[in-house]
């Protein structure tokens, strides 16, 4: 009697069209066009993740992809229909990374959730992990006409409409015209601002300080903050910059500015700080977030371990060990909107009795997801949910999808609305905030607004790709979006375009067509 | 090949370990085998078995084994109690066979 053939030492968990991280590193700057897309895997072995794809220079290459089997099944729970996109090129059927010289494609299958400016890729720090490879000595500045009619061309093809716009960089805060930009901005259906900032200059810049103030109704301030030691600072900012971060936390606290806390996270220098950072937000008002981003090797930041590193699963895991079980992988939800490896989000809420709690803990997973009719075999099948009339159940889904989504914080000003739907419709204990989110009374705005500053956290977890874990359909699904430019192509809209971010950041050619390196002037020539 | 630790081997058959192979109960066919030479032998299986026993325990205190995993420990006592066996199974013998020869 024969044995057969053996089984694989492996589980395939899906299969994807991958990268090669060697091809990459031996041709960096190849043309988008001759990039293969190779056949792979995703592997689960010895309870991890791994990505596996066959190149036909260097044969099987393996890769870490995620820490943990069980958590990236449960995020795959969490998906939810995408919305309609408008190719910068219609017929754009090129293949991926290809089809990103001309912006988002046909087969983009994510509108733009996130626009992001580069403004400059000048910087006054140069950190040695930075994915945009910003310094003191890259000066060039994007005209403001040009990041308007970027801007214009976006929201022309959104329908009118963009949900957050993030100025990064470089530096925004260096940026010359950005009390104009910022006026500007407020002039157009623009829901959100987020500017990405290391807060050297908001530690010190009392005029700086009070533009964010009189924007605050629409601006939110994303910080750099990478734990409370100063290894981590030294390690992911070159120096121990420590202080210029608490006293950029405290004068926007002050000033009533929503900050979000973005964590840059790495495997054995502050993996074990994501707690501290957490518990940092909880405790100061008016840091309505936290992002917790595991570095990537994009750009600078190199010398990572492709076979041991941090990753999305492995920040969700390290959360509950490191709160002591304030918050716990379980209190987050994959992104809907995004693809499900993509973007992990929770919301905490303090109730009456000081207690903090997550919301899927206060409404269960399982009704969570019938709200957002994720299950649609569980909605045909259970008895109607007789706590929340049919009407009601269609605004608390929209309300809930608004909430998770790549488009919310704390400072959206539709936020008011979407937690007295939530509160009022679905009896969360939530005794205050349910009282003021419906209440009508004068300066009930303000209230809210510093009830939500001091009562509400938003947690999520930002996982980006570089080319050890980079696969095609995150791209494909990808919702956060690099204004470039293709001064190429005359479209009467001067070129002006977009491509996921993670794509840009990876491949050299894409980079370079960011609007900042693009279109941008001599710093110096900007300031003469 | 690469020498860059992502480059690894794709699964063939030959490089999966084999799973593996069902536990062989030959303990079990010696056990059952000694037993049927004491049923066979009596005596002269005790004598003989001890014997063979006493001699290798010997050979390996002389060759410098002062401790075996036997419960004794001591291989002095191990000898020891092999010479009680061959001892105790050559009385057996002798008593089985003139006990036969003069009828007792």
């Amino acid at each position: 009697m024969t044995a057969g053939m053996p089984l694989r030492s492996d589980r395939i968990h899906r299969y994807v069209n991958a990268f090669c991280p060697l091809c990459h590193e031996e041709q960096p700057d190849l043309p988008l066009a001759e990039v293969r897309r190779l056949s792979g895997y995703l592997a689960v072995r010895d309870d991890r993740v791994w990505l596996e794809r066959g190149c036909p220079d260097h044969g099987l290459v393996r890769t870490l992809y995620d820490e943990s089997p069980e958590i990236l099944a449960y995020l795959e729970q969490w998906t939810a229909p995408t919305k309609v996109h408008t190719p910068d090129r219609p017929g754009n059927f090129a293949p991926v990374p290809a089809a990103y010289a001309d912006g988002l494609p046909e087969v983009q299958t994510q509108h733009t959730c996130i626009l992001l400016e580069d403004l400059l890729d000048h910087c006054n720090l140069k950190c040695p992990t930075c994915f945009a490879e910003s310094s003191p000595a890259r000066a060039t500045v994007a005209p403001l006409a040009e990041v308007l009619a970027s801007v214009d061309t976006r929201l022309a093809r959104e329908h009118g409409r963009l949900d957050v716009l993030m100025l990064s960089g470089g530096e925004p805060t260096l940026y010359p015209w950005l009390a104009e930009l910022l006026d500007e901005l407020a002039a157009r259906p623009i829901v959100r601002v987020l500017v990405n900032t290391n807060g050297l200059r908001i530690a010190q810049d009392d005029d700086l300080l009070a533009l964010l103030r009189r924007h605050r109704e629409r601006v939110e301030v994303y910080l750099q903050y990478d734990g409370h030691s100063a290894e981590a600072s030294a390690f992911h900012r070159g120096a121990d910059i420590r202080r210029f971060k608490d006293r950029a936390i405290d004068r926007l606290s002050a000033a009533g500015v929503f900050t979000t806390l973005t964590m840059t996270a790495t495997l054995g220098v502050n993996d074990d700080e994501i707690g501290s950072v957490v518990k940092r937000a909880l405790d100061t008002p008016y840091v309505g977030g936290v992002t917790v981003q595991p570095v990537f090797g994009s750009g600078r930041g190199t010398g990572i371990d492709p076979l041991d590193r941090l990753t999305h699963t492995g920040v969700l895991a390290r959360l509950g060990e490191q709160t002591a079980g304030q918050v716990t992988w379980r209190d987050l939800t994959a992104l809907p909107c995004s693809h499900p490896h993509c973007c992990s989000v929770g919301y905490l809420l303090r109730d009456d009795s000081g207690t903090w709690r997550s919301l899927t803990s206060l409404v269960g997973h399982d009704r969570l997801k019938q709200w957002l009719e994720l299950e649609p075999e569980l909605l045909a099948n259970r008895i109607a949910d007789d706590a929340i009339p049919s009407s009601m159940r269609r605004v608390v889904r929209q309300s809930l999808l608004d909430l998770l989504s790549e488009q919310s914080s704390l400072s959206h000003p539709s936020m008011a609305t979407i937690w007295r739907d939530i509160c009022t419709n679905c009896d969360l204990g939530i005794g205050t905030l349910t009282t003021l989110v419906s209440s009508r009374l004068p300066g009930q705005h303000d209230r809210l607004r510093a009830l939500l500053g001091e009562r509400v956290l938003r947690v999520t977890v930002k996982p980006f790709m570089d080319m050890n874990t980079m696969i095609e359909e995150r791209l494909t699904q990808c919702c956060v979006h690099v204004a470039t430019v293709n001064d190429d192509r005359d479209d009467g809209h001067g070129g002006h375009q977009c491509a996921p971010f993670c794509a840009v950041q990876a491949w050299a050619p894409l980079s370079r067509s960011r609007i900042s390196t693009r279109a941008g002037l001599p710093l110096l020539d900007v300031e003469t | 090949m690469s020498g860059d630790p992502r480059v690894v081997r794709p699964q063939h058959r030959d490089d999966v370990p084999a799973e593996a192979p069902p536990f062989d109960p030959l303990r079990l066919c010696v056990f059952a085998t000694v037993a049927l030479l004491a049923w066979v032998l009596g005596p002269i299986a005790v004598a003989v078995f001890a014997a063979v026993g006493f001699a290798g325990y010997l050979r390996a205190r002389r060759a410098g084994v002062l401790r075996s995993r036997c419960k004794l420990g001591d291989t002095r006592l191990v000898l020891v109690y092999l010479g009680v066996l061959v001892a105790a199974g050559v009385t057996g013998t002798v008593w089985a066979l003139t006990g036969r020869h003069f009828g007792v």
